[in-house]
C-alpha cells in the first residue's frame, strides 16, 4: 500500500497548493486608480494588470490629455479653447478653419442631434447660457429671454465645408457640453492606443463624470462590472449592474445638475423646442455605443425624445439603452437584456 | 492491519494538511478588509491627506485648507461640509468600499477609498 500512500499525499498536497495559488490569483492585484477634477466633473482612470509605475504613467498621461482636450479644444467657458474662440469670432458667417479634432466632434454632434425633432442641437449655447447651465449658477430666465434664445438654437444655420471649415449665424453659440464627457472617453482610448501602454491581458476603465470608456479586461478576460446609478439614491448607489467587455456607456439623468426655485425643481436637460427642462416620465437613460461621443449624445437624445422615437435611432448606431421611469419601471433594449443584472428589487425590468 | 488502505497516522497527516490548506484559503476571504483600507484625499491632483479607515472607529473630523471638512467613523469616510454651492460631495454620502469616490468639483478635492480587496463594481455610470 506504500505506493498508494505516496500518491495520496502528493495528490492532497497538490490540491492544497493549487487551492492556495488559485486563491491568490482570484484575489488579484487592485487596479492603479487616479482621479482628478476636470471638465467640471470627476475624472477617474483605472488601469488593471499593470505594474504600479506603468499604470501611474498611463493614468497621468490620460488625465493630462483629457484636461488638455477641455481647456484647449472643446470647453465653452475656458476662453483659451478653440471652441470658445470660434464662438467669439466677429464674423462667424464666414467659414473658419478649425482643427480636425474639433471639426469631427462638431459635425458628428450636429448629425446625431439632427434626429431630435429640434429638441437638441449643437448650437444650444444661447439657451444653456441664460439658464446658467454652463457656469452652474442656475436661474429661471424670463420668457422674453427664452423666446429670443430659442430662435438662435437651431443647427439649420450651422454649416460645414469639405475642407474642414465651420460657419454659423451671428449670435449663435456652439456647445459641446452634452457630449464633452463622451469626447473625453474617446480621447482616453485614442491616447491608450498611441502610448501602447495597455498591459498585456489587462484593462483600462476611464470615467469622466459617469461616462465610461472600457478597454480590455479587469481580470483574466472577464468583463467589467458597471453599476447603473439609482436615480432616486445617492451618487454611489446603483440599481443594476451591466456586464461589459469593452465599449462606451453614458447616462443622462434629471437628477444631475438640478436646482429648485419657488418649489419647482429644474433639471439640466433642456428641450430646445420649449426652452425649458424636458417634461418626461423618464428619470434616466443609459446608452452603450461604439464611441463615447455617440453614447453621450444618444443618452441625451433618448432622454429628450422618449423611448418610442429613440429606438430606431439607437438601431441606426448599433447602440443599446436602458430607460428608467419615475415609477421605477426599467425598459431594456434586446442587446443589453442578458448583460443587465438587477440588484435592487424595488425596480422592475422589462425587455423592449 | 496490513490490509488497511490507510493507517491512523495517514489520516492525521492528511487532516492536518487539509486543515492548514483550508485555513490559508479561508482566512483572506473572511477577512477581506483585513488589508489596508485607506481614504486618499487629493486637491488639484496632489495627495494632501491619507486617512486609515481600518483603524477609524470613533467619529473624527478633518478640515482641509480649502474649507472641505471630512469625517471618518466606523471604517467609513464622508464629506461633512464644503464651501461650494452644489453640495454634490456632501450628497454623495458615506464611502466604505474600495474604489468609491466623492469629489468637490469647485475646490478640486477628490476622496478615493483604496485597498487591496476587489471592488464589487469596476465603475458606475451616472
Amino acid at each position: 500500500m506504500q505506493k498508494y500512500r505516496k500518491f495520496l499525499y502528493a495528490f492532497v498536497a497538490l490540491a492544497v497548493f493549487a487551492g492556495l495559488f488559485g486563491g491568490c490569483a482570484a484575489r488579484g492585484a487592485s487596479p492603479v486608480q487616479k482621479s482628478t477634477v476636470s471638465m467640471g466633473s470627476v475624472v477617474t482612470v483605472k488601469v488593471y494588470g499593470a505594474e504600479n509605475a506603468d499604470g501611474e504613467l498611463l493614468a497621468n498621461t490620460i488625465l493630462g490629455a483629457i484636461a488638455d482636450l477641455d481647456t484647449k479644444v472643446i470647453s465653452k467657458n475656458a476662453q483659451t479653447s478653440e471652441l470658445a474662440r470660434l464662438n467669439m469670432s466677429e464674423h462667424p458667417e464666414t467659414p473658419q478653419k478649425v482643427s480636425p479634432e474639433l471639426f469631427v466632434a462638431l459635425r458628428e454632434t450636429k448629425a446625431i442631434y439632427s434626429q431630435s425633432d429640434g429638441k437638441a442641437a449643437l448650437a444650444s449655447g444661447a439657451l444653456t447660457e441664460i439658464w446658467g447651465m454652463d457656469t452652474e449658477s442656475f436661474r429661471v430666465p424670463f420668457s422674453s429671454e427664452i423666446e429670443s434664445a430659442k430662435a438662435l438654437c437651431t443647427d439649420e444655420t450651422v454649416l460645414f465645408t469639405d475642407d474642414g471649415c465651420v460657419a454659423f449665424r451671428n449670435g449663435q453659440t456652439l456647445n459641446l457640453g452634452s457630449v464633452g464627457k463622451g469626447l473625453a472617453c474617446d480621447k482616453a482610448v485614442q491616447m491608450l492606443a498611441e502610448t501602447g501602454l495597455l498591459p498585456q491581458n489587462g484593462g483600462m476603465l476611464v470615467s469622466v463624470g459617469g461616462s465610461l470608456a472600457l478597454v480590455g479586461s479587469p481580470k483574466n478576460g472577464a468583463p467589467f462590472t458597471v453599476g447603473v446609478r439609482n436615480p432616486f439614491g445617492s451618487e454611489n448607489e446603483h440599481f443594476a449592474t451591466l456586464s461589459m467587455s469593452g465599449g462606451f456607456v453614458s447616462t443622462s439623468g434629471s437628477y444631475e445638475k438640478k436646482f429648485e426655485k419657488d418649489g419647482k425643481t429644474y433639471h439640466h436637460l433642456l428641450d430646445l423646442t420649449t426652452g425649458f427642462p424636458a417634461e418626461t416620465d423618464l428619470c434616466a437613460v443609459t446608452v452603450t455605443a461604439k464611441t463615447g461621443l455617440q453614447s453621450d449624445a444618444l443618452s441625451t437624445l433618448c432622454f429628450l425624445l422618449g423611448e418610442e422615437k429613440s429606438l430606431p435611432i439607437l438601431k441606426e448606431y448599433s447602440a443599446e439603452a436602458i430607460f428608467v421611469y419615475t415609477d421605477r419601471t426599467v425598459h431594456v433594449t434586446g442587446g443589453l437584456s442578458s448583460a443587465l443584472q438587477m440588484t435592487d428589487s424595488t425596480f422592475k425590468a422589462e425587455a423592449v | 492491519m496490513t490490509k488497511k488502505w490507510i493507517s491512523r497516522a495517514d489520516v492525521i497527516v492528511l487532516a492536518v494538511l487539509l486543515l492548514v490548506g483550508l485555513g490559508l484559503w479561508i482566512l483572506p476571504r473572511v477577512l477581506p478588509q483585513g488589508d489596508a483600507l485607506v481614504a486618499e484625499v487629493t486637491v488639484g491632483g496632489e495627495t494632501v491627506l491619507e486617512l486609515d479607515l481600518q483603524t477609524a472607529t470613533a467619529r473624527k473630523t478633518y478640515t482641509l485648507e480649502n474649507g472641505v471638512v471630512l469625517v471618518t467613523e466606523n471604517h467609513t469616510v464622508a464629506v461633512l461640509s464644503a464651501d461650494c454651492p452644489d453640495k454634490v460631495c456632501v450628497n454623495t454620502g458615506v464611502l466604505s468600499r474600495v474604489g468609491e469616490v466623492a469629489a468637490c468639483v469647485p475646490t478640486g478635492t477628490v476622496v478615493t477609498v483604496k485597498g487591496e480587496s476587489r471592488a464589487i463594481l469596476d465603475g458606475i455610470t451616472y
